[in-house]
């Protein structure tokens, strides 16, 4: 069975590279894009299972890249954000644009870890 | 300690006395001045000249009917026998002439029907002022009368007596009796025109009766032998030379008489009164007017008005007037209220010099010349000096150390003796000397200078220490020196009357002193003033403008107000927006109870401020009051606290990520499950976090540290989109009133941009203002902000297009040319460069034209 397809959409690339690390331990295969539109792109060539997005980006948001996604319909992989700017609860407005769950940084690895699990599809659950 | 002594006389109360006595003085002098004149024209000091101005006036008056002829005793007549005066007699009563006068003894004369005179020597007699006639005894029926003549004047026979005084009372002289004048004890001056006609004919004609009847009436005939018609006499007729003879001097003189126009010399108590009310006169149109600078104009114009006078009265009054006396008066009065204005004006000078001083110096280090010490010490540690000796070396060659800097008297390869003996042959020396060989010990270049003093002299002995800076030390240290040096100087001139060798230093040197100390003071209260980051005017208590800071004057320009003449209540009514009955009772509370009040401002251009206004406590008291205002601007206030809030955000959010890195980074070098290959990389990832952390703390530490006025004008992290809205929001009602619509194209979020948020707000709303004034109503402006890695742009566009040229012209003509919307862009782009960033445009007419803001994004 093939492990689900983690996107972390993220212009810090120390931040994106460890998240990855810590994600790929857990047995997700992961890749990762520096912006909106590195992760429109990505998420065009299909298999992403769960995207972990951070909101402050060049080039393209976060929240723009969350508007587009949404406009994919019921296609588009649940989405976890953490930011530096967020809250800790996920808003109607966020819950509309398929957020799943939200954290302000600095998140605990545990938490990321339980929270992807919860918002995999159950099939697409981490097999590891 | 030191005292500046202020010259006797200053207080208030003793100043209308010294005027008093000033105004005393400025008439006295004049009447010394005119009793002076008096007496030297009595002495007969100026009769030469006085005399000459006589002749050459009368030399060229004009003549009158003649009122005597000389007929003169002709070898004919001489030949006609002993009777010939009776028949020369008898002609001359034929042709009525009215007195006849013989200037030699008509021997043989036996009396006729004519009045004659004889004249006859006369003689001074011993030890007296009186005369005696030499032979009294009259041919029969004659009136005897003295031949003589004044001494000359200088050469030049020019006066005659009236009478003289005899035992027997007045003696006549012989033109007076002829001329059938009073004889008195008086002299007058023979005026002798070249003009006036004096005929001479031979007795034989007369005799011989060739003149018709009656021809000569009304005249007297002055009978002469030859030889008194020889030229013998310098005369007022011709003063160089002896040419005229004493038969026509005397007929002169007779003319003079019988016509009136004799001439007499002012009395002394005319020539006194004359001369006291010149001088006097003249020092009240002195008085009353700047003497040095009018003078020449003035004493030019007295000249005129004597010789003038002295012509009138010549002419009608038949007086001659002191006129060298009076000539030589305006010229002397002139110097003289000349010179007492001056004496006056350099006490005035000396009494402000003195006030000036002592209000400087009072505030001075050298007050106290005891406490140098303090100030060389810290001034030679801040100039970087490595050793330093500060040596007093009295007049009688004491030495001693006042002050030391690592260094002992011990360094000094002299005792101090000859030390002191070398070092006083130094006193006064500009320049420094090379001391190496003074304190070898030192071991580097060390020099030494004189540093001034009075009664002891002052050297310091110091060394910089090598390298790349001591060139600038060393000019810093010699400028420290030069500058004690100048103190002292200062000092000494402006004390120099109270040190007997410099008593007589001038008051212009004196003067000049305290200007400079006065006005260095000056520069350096205004210098200090201008680093005041507030606009501060300090006014007197009577409202006139003292002193205003750069800023101040920059908002007073604002506001378009004359700076230094405006008073307080003017300057508050336009600043504020109280009325001048408020104003006025401010002030007034304020002058009298000290303390202070803040008052609304009236707002212009993007400055939000309030005017503090006070008079302080301690001046209130005093009677040099002030009032200070001061434009507190308030919203530099709230942009400092923008920035700190803006840079406490981008810290927060920064360090978030930073932190999370460093958090999954710990987790998984601490995971088992991470291999060892990947265990080094992950802690070299925390490495990376910590120091991204620390250079953005570092790239912001000053802006969190610093002072004020040095975050006014700093550039920091700023969140773009709220910047671009809060623009917006602007200029949104400029362009509903024209009808345009505002195409915005925003990210959702933006991070951090490098900026300056006042300057940049300012350049974006200018350039949305002038593309909305240039869009064609109905169609729409674009602003766009796009983020991309490590830039943020900001694009405004839309118009109807404006030339490139005509765009390129006006936003190169730099700021101080350009106006309006232009000036704020221009600003704008000069200060972009500094934060990192570019602005571009584009434009072409009927195609629209557009700025592109490129900024540093960090985050």
């Amino acid at each position: 069975m093939t492990a689900p397809h983690i996107l972390i959409v993220d212009d810090d690339e120390i931040l994106a590279g460890l998240l990855q690390l810590t994600l790929e331990i857990e047995g997700y295969d992961v890749s990762t894009a520096f912006d909106g539109a590195q992760g429109m792109a990505r998420l065009a060539e299909g298999g992403i299972d769960l995207v972990v997005l951070d909101l402050v980006m060049p080039r393209m948001d976060g929240v723009r890249f969350l508007r587009l996604l949404n406009e994919q319909g019921a296609a588009r992989p649940p989405v976890i954000v953490i930011s530096s700017t967020a809250g800790n609860e996920v808003s109607d407005e966020f819950r509309a644009l398929g957020v799943v769950a939200i954290a302000r940084k600095p998140v605990e690895p545990t938490w990321l870890v339980d929270e992807i699990a919860r918002a995999l599809p159950a099939g697409a659950a981490n097999g590891a | 300690m030191e005292r500046i002594t202020l010259p006797k006389g200053t207080t208030a109360r003793a100043t209308p006395r010294l005027l008093a006595r000033e105004g005393a003085a400025s008439m006295l002098l004049p009447l010394v001045l005119a009793l002076a004149l008096a007496t030297l024209h009595q002495t007969g000091v100026f009769r030469d000249v006085d005399g000459r101005m006589f002749d050459t006036v009368q030399r060229y008056a004009g003549g009158s009917e003649p009122q005597v002829v000389v007929i003169e005793r002709d070898a004919a007549f001489e030949a006609l026998g002993t009777d010939r005066f009776a028949q020369l007699e008898a002609a001359l009563g034929g042709l009525e002439i009215e007195r006849i006068g013989y200037l030699g003894e008509p021997s043989g004369r036996t009396g006729g029907a004519v009045p004659v005179v004889t004249a006859t020597s006369a003689t001074p007699l011993p030890l007296s002022d009186e005369w005696q006639l030499d032979h009294p005894a009259a041919s029969t029926g004659s009136e005897v009368a003295a031949r003589v003549l004044p001494p000359a004047e200088y050469g030049v026979f020019r006066s005659q007596w009236l009478g003289l005084k005899g035992r027997d009372g007045t003696i006549a002289v012989f033109e007076t009796a002829l001329a059938g004048a009073e004889s008195r004890n008086a002299e007058y001056l023979i005026a002798m025109p070249k003009r006036q006609s004096i005929p001479v004919l031979p007795a034989s004609q007369i005799v011989s009766r060739e003149l018709a009847s009656a021809q000569l009436g009304g005249v007297v005939a002055l009978i002469v032998e030859p030889a008194a018609l020889r030229a013998a006499f310098a005369t007022p007729l011709d003063p160089s030379g002896n040419t005229t003879s004493e038969a026509v001097l005397r007929a002169h003189a007779v003319h003079n008489l019988r016509s009136g126009k004799a001439v007499f010399r002012a009395s002394a108590w005319e020539v006194w009164v004359i001369l006291v009310a010149a001088c006097l006169a003249l020092a009240v149109a002195y008085r009353r007017t700047d003497p040095k600078r009018l003078f020449l104009a003035t004493s030019l114009l007295a000249t005129a008005i004597i010789l003038a006078g002295s012509w009138l009265a010549m002419q009608f009054a038949g007086r001659v007037l002191p006129v060298t006396a009076l000539l030589v008066a305006p010229w002397l009065v002139a110097v003289q209220c000349i010179l007492l204005r001056e004496r006056r004006q350099d006490k005035r000078l000396e009494r402000a010099a003195a006030r000036a001083v002592q209000h400087s110096v009072i505030r001075s280090a050298l007050r106290e010349g005891a406490r140098l010490p303090d100030f060389v010490d810290p001034t030679a540690r801040i100039a970087g000096v490595e050793k330093s000796l500060l040596l007093d070396v009295s007049r009688s060659g004491e030495l001693r150390m006042l002050s030391s800097h690592q260094a002992s008297l011990d360094d000094l390869a002299m005792d101090a003796q000859p030390l002191a003996k070398e070092l006083i042959k130094l006193r006064g020396r500009q320049s420094g000397f090379d001391a190496a060989s003074l304190v070898p010990i030192w071991g580097t270049e060390a020099r030494l200078a004189w540093i001034g003093g009075a009664e002891r002299d002052l050297f310091w002995i110091y060394a910089v220490p090598p390298g790349g800076r001591s060139g600038k030390r060393g000019q810093l240290v010699r400028a420290v020196a030069a500058s004690f040096r100048e103190l002292f100087r200062l000092r000494a001139d402006l004390n120099a009357r109270e040190r007997q060798e410099e008593k007589y230093l001038p008051i212009d040197d004196k003067v000049a002193s305290a200007i400079s100390l006065v006005a260095r003071e000056s520069d350096q209260i205004r210098r200090g003033f201008d680093t005041i980051d507030t606009a501060v005017m300090v006014f007197h208590l009577i409202g006139s403008p003292l002193h205003a800071n750069r800023r101040m004057e920059e908002l007073y320009r604002e506001f378009e107000l004359p700076i230094y003449e405006t008073p307080v209540v003017d300057a508050l009514a336009v600043l504020t927006p109280l009325d001048v009955e408020r104003i006025e009772a401010m002030l007034q509370e304020l002058v009298f109870n000290g303390g202070e009040m803040r008052l609304p401002m009236r707002s212009f251009g993007s400055g939000e401020r309030i005017l503090r206004v006070a008079a302080p406590d301690s001046m209130a008291r005093s009677v040099d009051r002030v009032i200070v205002i001061e434009a507190i601007d308030i919203a530099d206030l709230h942009a400092a606290a923008d920035l700190r809030r803006d840079v406490g955000l981008f810290i927060d959010l920064q360090l978030r990520n930073d932190l999370e890195a460093i958090l999954l980074a710990t987790d998984l070098a601490t995971n088992p499950r991470v291999g060892p290959d990947k265990v080094g990389p992950v802690i070299n990832r925390i490495g990376d976090a910590a120091r991204r952390a620390t250079s953005r703390l570092d790239e912001v530490a000053a802006l969190v540290r610093g002072a004020h006025e040095d975050l006014l004008e700093a550039c920091y992290p700023v969140d773009a989109r709220s910047l671009v809205l809060q623009t917006l929001e602007k200029v949104a009602e400029l362009a509903e009133d024209l009808d345009i619509a505002l195409d915005v194209q925003l990210p959702a979020m933006s991070g951090f941009t490098i900026a300056e948020p006042r300057a940049l707000g300012d350049m974006l709303e200018a350039m949305m203002r002038v593309v909305i004034a240039d869009t064609p109503q109905g169609e729409s402006v674009t602003v766009k902000l796009d983020e991309l890695a490590g830039e943020t742009q900001v694009t405004v566009s839309g118009g109807f297009g404006i030339g490139f040229g005509r765009l390129v012209y006006l936003l190169t003509k730099g700021e101080d040319q350009s106006v309006g919307e232009y000036r704020l862009i221009n600003r704008g782009i000069a200060r972009t460069s500094k934060w990192g960033g570019s602005v571009s445009y584009w434009g072409r007419e009927a195609a629209g034209f557009g700025f592109n803001v490129k900024l540093r994004r960090i985050g």
